[in-house]
């Protein structure tokens, strides 16, 4: 658990973060969200240490983190950054190995959890493990990058706009890949980013900064039914909320299930996994007002009712 | 046979080291050290089998290059390993013919035709060990062999008659001293411009404050000019020595050793210094960021990855100060620090060009194998392959 009482950071004369309290519970994903210096990265940073808060208290755990060795503290928290800071001169397996090094692990299992890490990180070993940064592509260089935060098995990652330098397919597979991993791991998790979509996609809960100060924190769904103010409601893209929170929901949710077993289908249809979203726009593609829903496999297993899609899911 | 040749480089090298190799003189024979010798071309040198057969190779190279639709690189570094290696046989061969017992102190001077074929294969050699990919080691290997060679015909005597040899066994203790105190002047000079160069870029670094006056007085002691700067330092050595019996006993005088290596030090901190500070300074922000959040120590940080990732820069630094050193050093004769320079400058004197040619080109060599001796080294601390 990530504690910020009363926090705030000047420098000099100019306040970046300005009075803000914060608590990131366990296993939390909690998303830091706003405009480009809003003082997000700053927040992101006094919470390993990498600057040093000016007022109020931080506490991990429930402890102060200035009582503890600052180098201490940053080997027990993962750090992952948009330009991912790969070690040039090492290869994929030596910097994922750092921090475990730092910790004195014995050589044998940072060999094991290097390996485990290339596979979570879908990154095949006997391909990676001896490359250098310079020979991976973007993605496959921040995939590292979360394998690297994670690899001394930290209770707490922090990641700033990690996924903000690619391109949006190989971000939306990284997202994906980080929920997958969240979903397995469960750490407790402060990322930032100044991408809407990306904080809806991504967080249990929501930050909105502005100009050093938090206006508003909610889960994804409370922030889209009621942003508190008009820089929140601008920040959600005003018009295209609506969208935003189909983009949320799972047609799962409001798909009619097959009360007999269900055959392969041919043609267009939507996945139980795909958001409400994918389904409005596959309808508007299609000139149609309802669309059959397949399993993994293809058979399917329910249909999908614009009607059902208008009424909404029950909040 | 298509007319577009498919390599230009090594027909072009080749035509005109075959213009050179049978216009100029290959040789010249003197009857002893003082009357000037007589010229012989490359036929009259090394006879008509000795003169096809070179050439013809030659030929075969720059038509190999030029209309083989797959040029065969690698048979044409091995013939131009052949062509390296007859050099030294050449000369042998050109003592055994010219040089008869009656003529005890005729001597054969080597000619510009022989300069410019050395000078154009290795030019050859370059093209070539870009072609093959061999590594620079390789070509470092190919130069040494060709070194050894030369030496172990010499070790035979059938270098004896080269004019260049009789004014080396007439200076056998000069020679090895002149070669000491050159290295040892050229890698003192280093060494203590690296230590001292180290810890003034690491002062910088803390007190960014000082940056413009040491960087300063670093580049006005750089535009003095050599010859000034060994001359400014003889009266205060001098003094020096006078005042302090216990200077006089290491040597220290205001002629010699002891100003020559100050002027070198002097001149090698500029190069290392800037180099180190760029190095240290251009190692990538966000790494550094990355380092520190993954919770190194400042030392770790340092250590691990400033210095790692700033080497090649700063052995870039080290072979450029080296190599301006072992230059410097050849103008510091004058002021009696020894080394190859004496040579030099006793060859000016006496118009003498090969005792020139023995100071020059133990300095050439020196020059040629610190180059790629450092640069080898880099190349390994970049280490990192090309993406
Ligand atoms: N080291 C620093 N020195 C001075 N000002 C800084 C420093 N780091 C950040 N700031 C200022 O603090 C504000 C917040 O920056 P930052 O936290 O990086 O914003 P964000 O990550 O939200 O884009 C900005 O106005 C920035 O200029
Ligand atoms: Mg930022």
């Amino acid at each position: 658990m990530i504690e910020l009482l009363n926090v705030s950071k000047s420098f000099g004369p100019s306040v970046a973060v300005d009075d803000i309290s914060l608590t990131v519970k366990a296993a939390e994903l909690c998303v830091l969200v706003g405009t480009s210096g809003c003082g997000k990265s700053t927040t992101l940073r006094m919470i390993n240490r990498l600057i040093a808060h000016t007022a109020g208290q931080i506490r991990i755990d429930g402890q102060a983190i200035d009582q503890l060795d600052p180098h201490t503290l940053r080997r027990r928290i993962g750090y992952a950054i948009q330009s991912i800071g790969l070690f040039p001169h090492w290869t994929v397996a030596r910097n994922i190995a750092v921090v475990p090094r730092l910790l004195g692990w014995p050589a044998p299992r940072i060999a094991q959890r290097v390996d485990e890490l290339l596979h979570l990180l879908d990154l095949p070993a006997a391909e990676f493990a001896g490359k250098y940064p310079n020979q991976l592509s973007g993605g496959q260089a921040q995939r590292v990058g979360v394998a690297r935060a994670l690899a001394g098995d930290p209770e707490i990652l922090l990641m700033d706009e990690p996924f903000g330098a690619l391109d949006p397919i190989t971000r939306d597979s990284l997202q994906n890949e980080l929920l997958r991993i969240q979903a397995q791991l469960r750490k407790t998790i402060v990322f930032v980013t100044h991408d809407m979509d990306e904080a809806l996609k991504l967080a249990n809960r929501i930050v909105v900064m502005e100009k050093g100060r938090i206006v508003q924190q909610d889960t994804p769904q409370a922030l889209l039914a009621r942003p508190a103010t008009a820089f929140v409601e601008n920040l959600l893209g005003g018009q295209e909320r609506g969208l935003k929170q189909a983009g949320l929901q799972r047609v799962a949710a409001l798909m009619q299930p097959l009360n007999a077993p269900g055959l392969r289908v041919v043609g267009p249809a939507l996945k139980t996994a795909d958001s409400l979203r994918q389904a409005l726009s596959l309808m508007l593609w299609q000139r149609c007002t309802s669309l059959p829903v397949v399993d993994e496999q293809g058979v399917q297993v329910g249909v999908l009712h614009v009607d059902s899609l208008l009424r909404g899911a029950p909040q | 046979m298509r007319l577009r040749p498919v390599n230009r480089v090594i027909p072009v090298l080749v035509l005109m080291a075959l213009a050179l190799l049978w216009s100029l003189d290959f040789v010249s024979i003197q009857a002893n050290r003082i009357v000037p010798g007589s010229s012989l071309g490359l036929v009259a040198a090394v006879g008509m089998r000795w003169a096809l057969g070179l050439s013809g190779v030659l030929a075969l190279c720059g038509l190999l290059a030029a209309y083989v639709r797959r040029p065969p690189y690698g048979v044409l570094l091995a013939l131009l390993c052949l062509l390296l290696a007859q050099l030294p046989l050449s000369l042998a061969w050109v003592g055994e013919q010219h040089i008869t017992a009656e003529l005890a102190h005729a001597r054969v001077g080597i000619g510009a035709g022989f300069w410019g074929l050395l000078f154009l294969l290795g030019l050859l050699s370059i093209e070539l060990q870009q072609r093959v990919r061999l590594h620079r080691a390789g070509l470092l290997g190919i130069g040494l062999g060709l070194l050894l060679l030369t030496l172990g015909v010499a070790h035979l005597g059938g270098l004896e008659p080269l004019a260049l040899m009789r004014e080396y066994q007439s200076r056998r203790q000069q020679f090895s001293s002149a070669l000491y105190s050159h290295l040892g002047l050229v890698a003192a000079a280093v060494g203590v411009s690296l230590l001292l160069g180290a810890g003034l870029a690491l002062l910088i670094n803390r007190f960014p404050a000082i940056q413009r006056s040491c960087m300063g007085l670093l580049s006005v002691i750089q535009t003095i000019p050599s010859l000034a700067l060994f001359g400014l330092l003889i009266a205060p050595l001098s003094y020096l020595s006078a005042q302090f019996p216990l200077l006089q006993q290491f040597g220290v005088r205001g002629i010699g050793w002891a100003p020559a290596l100050l002027a070198l030090i002097a001149y090698s901190l500029l190069p290392i210094v800037r180099n180190i500070g760029v190095a240290l300074q251009a190692v990538e922000p966000s790494v550094i960021d990355a380092a520190h959040g993954m919770g190194m120590s400042p030392r770790q940080v340092f250590f691990q990855v400033r210095l790692p990732l700033a080497l090649p820069v700063i052995i870039e630094g080290v072979r450029v100060t080296t190599l301006q050193a072992i230059g410097l050093t050849a103008v510091a004769a004058l002021i009696g620090a020894g080394g190859f320079g004496t040579f030099i400058f006793q060859g000016l004197g006496q118009a003498a060009m090969d005792l020139i040619v023995l100071g020059a080109l133990p300095i050439l060599l020196m020059a040629l194998l610190a180059d790629s001796l450092f640069s080898l080294l880099a190349a390994h601390y970049r280490g990192v392959p090309a993406p």
